[in-house]
């Protein structure tokens, strides 16, 4: 019977039109968290298969032995693809020529993600046996022999090299690449044990196969073997995905706080309509449980209503928007289960516990209401809800994000919030107090209504700050992200680094590219050097420190020194000054705190044989994804002047300007040039793909807080009825009550607007120290703005969402109320 | 706050009952003690037999199911069920089978057959009071109360109003405890209690005197009220 009536009322709610808030409410969470996590789903699968393509697969196991079979026995288990793959150091020779070249040799399969690029256009397949491909350079260094030799064996020059997909990016890997099949390498006979040999094996497959052949795989490895995923890498590709995929996390996750409030305000709205058949129903005899059982079940319909338009919705808004992204990434087609499953918990979960308080005070609305209509139920205390929502909000949003900072930002930020309405609350009321009900100034009248609404204005204040806060901190972070790749990314950006330029072509170098560069390029000598000891002090490799060695474990690498005048433009001065003193050295500002250096250390280097000592005098931040040349120690011209140096340069030419390279190929035949210019495109492509998504999530939240702000205002709705009624009784003009509700509006909103920059400032600065890692600074035109825009646009929307109240006649208000 | 002082009044089975007095009386907060919506904070409500205050919410809930209706002054009709479901809502409550049917028969009594599917909002005030006189007899109660069941309506619908509860009252033999100001209507009950400030006084006329001697020989006391005072705040 309950269930009978409780499709009834639903059935008529329903088409009259009662319940439209709370399953716009309902819906819109939904949607959102569908719609978000199918489409960043979507585009972060795009963006690791285009990154995945730099790294020519989806995981690799770099080893310098051969790796235990079982790890390959595991992935062939779990069904992925795998190529294994050598590389190491060799000289070839052509004639008298001979030139040391890095081999590739690799299996059948290769590359499991993107192409190899030869001069006759993509490769289909791989050299045959006995051929080789080489990257063009080799060509001009060995002055364009048909055959080469690798040890024992001799090879064809086959097909030339414009691009491997996993050359990487480093400018320093002077030598040339050659390619040959896996097979031939025992033929050559320079393998032989103790030789330097990396051993790439790559993997790819789907996210869930990867992800069981990780934790099956990793622990297996050992110290020497390193896991590389396309995140994993030192790349700016790297870096931006990682904060692409947090903030598509955070703005859903905000979006989802704000579509809870929605649906917390609407929850409150529909128990409060609720109250006087609850009321009839008891006097009429109807027991607890049926009253459970009734609302229970009008609840439960109403939250699948909603849950199932917002998945409808989410799939609609996911397609929607794959339609206006480019075919290689609509491609990627994520599983829609995890989209569709968060959708159905958020319902869930916000509908029920949002509604948990309302619902409580709502079944224990006494019968003796339909006598003395000012009853309402049992008053637990706005802790409790409090409590309840908060939980909700944490819990779906740990749920959504699985990252604990984020969820613990976001619950902060709300008591933060939270607390500040409580303050602000109470002296509202406190101060109010003086105010009259003077019926001739609009101010006044407003600043009475406040008052006189004070507990309601607290509740409307949390829905207009909360979206407020929300929107600034959308906007700010996607602003400041933009910026900062664009930093990174200028439009003219370095596409091309040449290495290798010998001292005295430097000079023609610089002037065959001045025609055709808008900048010119900065040329950076080169000379490779190894750290040997601080102060004196001998550094140690870190096998020394496993044996149990004492000292610093130094790097273990040569590193490239450069010398310069002055201090190369994107680099910042942390601590000290730029050279001064002939045997100053500036470091680089993670080498320093890895070496644990400070101003005025002594640091001793071995170059050609030779012993080098000198004083750090600065430490200097380097923006490594710029693209730009950058040094880890850059030395005074006369420290380094004993040493024999090569060059570096970088610089940006366009598309149609290839001819450039061709030309400068033919001139510098020793000069070796690299091409990043499709990583640095991929990495634009990424970025466009990430900022459109980041406009996506603004519109929802944008959607959501006017949502938000339509519940708050429609909620007060009766009471302001029978103010306006009384008041337009008592004669007040219809200017006077417009301006009065504008104006009261315009207050809450401009409060509303402070309250959300202080909130929005701190949110930032915890989400920018403790997840993005980005500059924090304080955004002073928003504390006139946002007060201001908060103010108007409250003001708007309360008039509008009024406009029928006021323009009512004074018998048309008496007879409604 | 002292709302109800030493009341004391008995009702028997069939009797009407009007509870006259200004605003603020006390009146509704009797009528909630009676009707088993509120309870005393001291004295005894006995009706039909069972100690008010000894009962529990859920017990005076199936009380009111069983043995009690109301009449509103605003109606308290759900707005957003039609008529006729309106007046199916306690039938249902109390598992009454044809609820259906003898709501629709029920308001073809108070002549509504023609407005059965109609909203609260697109029926008179007059209408409206009648679908809620129908929903109040669906369940034949036993006693019947009514809070200012013409107050919000003009005379003419008013009189119309209080012949239907009359005659309704009369051939289902219900008790009917009404709560007024309007005279008229109270004069036509058996007795009228006038309060005042929370005191209770029955008004003796020839003819509720005249009517209390046949009904002496009645001996079912349907409510029994005694009361030192109730507090309500």
């Amino acid at each position: 019977m309950e269930l009978k009536l409780a499709w009834r009322l639903f059935k008529r709610e329903l088409s009259q039109g009662q319940l439209l808030l709370i399953i716009l409410a309902i819906t819109l969470a939904v949607l959102s968290v569908t719609g978000l996590a199918s489409v960043s789903e979507r585009l972060q699968l795009a963006i690791n298969g285009q990154a995945s393509k730099f790294i020519a697969a989806d995981r690799i196991i770099n080893s310098p032995k051969e790796i235990d079979p079982a790890v390959l026995a595991i992935a062939d288990k779990i069904g992925l693809a795998r190529v294994t793959s050598m590389q190491f150091n060799s000289m070839v020779y052509a004639g008298d020529e001979f030139q040391l070249v890095t081999v590739r040799a690799v299996e059948k399969g290769y590359p499991l993600k993107g192409n190899i690029e030869l001069s006759t256009g993509i490769a289909q397949g791989l050299p045959s046996a006995d051929d080789i491909w080489f990257e063009t350079r080799l060509g001009g260094l060995l002055g364009y022999p048909q055959q080469i030799e690798i040890g024992n064996a001799n090879f064809n020059l086959s097909n030339e090299i414009i691009r491997l997909p996993d050359a990487g990016f480093n400018p320093f890997a002077s030598s040339p690449v050659v390619l040959m099949r896996i097979e031939d390498v025992a033929k050559t006979q320079v393998i032989q044990p103790g030789s330097r040999v990396t051993y790439l094996y790559q993997f790819a497959g789907d996210a869930a196969k990867l992800e069981a052949f990780e934790v099956q795989a990793k622990p297996l490895l050992n110290t020497s073997q390193r896991w590389v995923d396309v995140q994993s890498g030192d790349s700016p590709i790297a870096s931006a995905v990682k904060r692409a995929e947090r903030f598509l996390l955070l703005a859903s996750l905000l979006g989802i706080a704000l579509a809870c409030a929605a649906i917390g305000i609407a929850a409150q709205r529909y128990c409060q309509r609720h109250y006087d058949v609850v009321a009839m129903l008891k006097t009429f005899g109807a027991s607890a449980k049926q009253i459970r059982i009734l609302f229970g079940t009008h609840l439960l319909l109403v939250t699948v209503v909603g849950v199932v338009l917002g998945l409808i919705g989410g799939v609609g808004l996911d397609r929607t928007i794959t339609a206006f992204l480019p075919v290689e990434i609509a491609a990627y087609n994520p599983p829609m289960s995890r989209p569709l499953l968060l959708g159905i918990g958020t319902g869930f979960i916000s509908a029920f516990m949002f509604s948990a308080y309302p619902l409580m005070r709502l079944l224990s609305i006494p019968p003796l209401r339909v006598l003395q209509r000012q009853l309402e139920g049992l008053q637990l205390g706005m802790w409790l809800h409090l409590l309840l929502s908060l939980s909700a909000m944490a819990l779906l949003g740990y749920l959504y994000s699985q990252s604990l900072p984020l969820t613990l930002t976001v619950v902060a930020a709300v008591l933060l919030l939270g607390t500040l309405l409580s303050v602000l609350g109470f002296f509202m009321i406190r101060l109010g107090h003086s105010v009259g009900m003077k019926t001739t100034n609009p101010l006044q009248l407003a600043l009475a209504g406040l008052r006189r609404r004070a507990r309601q204005n607290a509740v409307q204040l949390v829905g207009f700050s909360s979206a407020l806060v929300l929107l600034l901190t959308i906007f700010a972070l996607r602003q400041d992200l933009l910026n900062e790749w664009q930093k990174q990314l200028p439009e003219n950006a370095p596409n091309y680094f040449l290495v290798n330029i010998a001292p005295e072509e430097t000079a023609t170098i610089a002037d065959f590219l001045k025609p055709h560069v808008k900048v010119p390029p900065v040329i950076y000598p080169v000379i490779r050097g190894r750290l040997t000891a601080i102060n004196d002090e001998v550094l140690i490799s870190s096998e020394q420190k496993k044996a149990g060695g004492e000292g610093r474990v130094g790097i273990s690498r040569e590193l490239n020194l450069t010398f310069r005048d002055s201090m190369p433009d994107n680099n910042e001065i942390l601590s000290g000054r730029f050279n001064q003193d002939i045997f100053d050295v500036s470091v680089e500002s993670g080498v320093a705190e890895r070496l644990e250096l400070a101003l005025g250390d002594r640091l001793t280097y071995t170059i050609d044989n030779q012993s080098l000592t000198v004083k750090v005098a600065s430490i200097r931040a380097v923006h490594w994804e710029t693209l730009q040349p950058n040094f880890f120690m850059i030395f005074t011209k006369e420290a380094l002047a004993p040493f024999a140096y090569t060059s570096m340069s970088s610089f940006h030419l366009e598309e149609s300007q290839r001819g450039v390279i061709l030309s400068l190929i033919k001139q510098f035949p020793t000069v070796s040039i690299i091409d990043v210019g499709a990583m640095v495109k991929q990495l634009r492509e990424i970025i466009d793909q990430v900022s459109l998504s980041l406009t996506l999530v603004l519109v929802l939240v944008l959607l959501a807080s006017a949502l938000v702000m339509i519940a708050q205002t429609e909620a007060g709705m009766a009471t302001r009825q029978r103010e306006l009624a009384v008041l337009r009784t008592f004669g007040a003009s219809g200017w006077l009550l417009r301006a009065a509700t504008g104006l009261e509006f315009a207050l809450l909103g401009t409060i509303a607007g402070v309250l959300a920059v202080i909130v929005a400032e701190f949110t930032l600065y915890l989400l920018k120290t403790q997840v993005f890692e980005l500059n924090v600074y304080m955004h002073w035109p928003w504390w006139g703005i946002a007060p201001l825009c908060g103010g108007l646009v409250v003001a708007l929307l309360g008039l509008w969402s009024c406009r029928q109240l006021l323009n009512k006649s004074c018998s048309e208000l008496l007879k409604g109320h | 706050m002292t709302i109800l002082n030493g009341i004391n009044m008995d009702v028997k089975q069939g009797e009407s009952v009007a509870i006259l007095g200004p605003s603020g009386s006390g009146k509704s907060t009797l009528l909630g003690l009676l009707a088993a919506l509120d309870s005393p904070s001291q004295g005894s409500i006995l009706l039909d037999g069972v100690a008010l205050e000894t009962l529990n919410e859920e017990s005076k809930a199936a009380l009111r199911k069983q043995k009690v209706s109301f009449i509103f002054q605003s109606f308290m009709l759900v707005d957003t069920l039609n008529a006729l479901e309106n007046v199916m809502l306690p039938a249902e409550l109390a598992g009454i089978a044809n609820a259906k049917e003898k709501s629709q028969a029920m308001l073809e009594r108070v002549g509504l057959s023609h407005r059965l599917n109609h909203f609260p909002n697109q029926l008179s005030g007059g209408e409206q009071q009648r679908v809620a006189i129908a929903r109040a007899f669906i369940c034949e109660p036993k006693v019947l109360f009514a809070d200012e069941p013409t107050g919000n309506l003009d005379s003419a619908n008013s009189d119309k109003i209080a012949d239907m509860l009359f005659e309704l009252n009369r051939e289902s033999d219900t008790t009917l405890v009404l709560v007024t100001h309007d005279m008229i209507l109270a004069s036509r009950c058996q007795r009228q209690f006038i309060m005042d400030s929370g005191n209770l006084s029955e008004k003796i006329s020839e003819k509720t005197t005249d009517k209390q001697a046949e009904d002496t020989e009645l001996e079912t006391a349907k409510i029994a009220v005694n009361e030192e005072a109730s507090s309500w705040s």
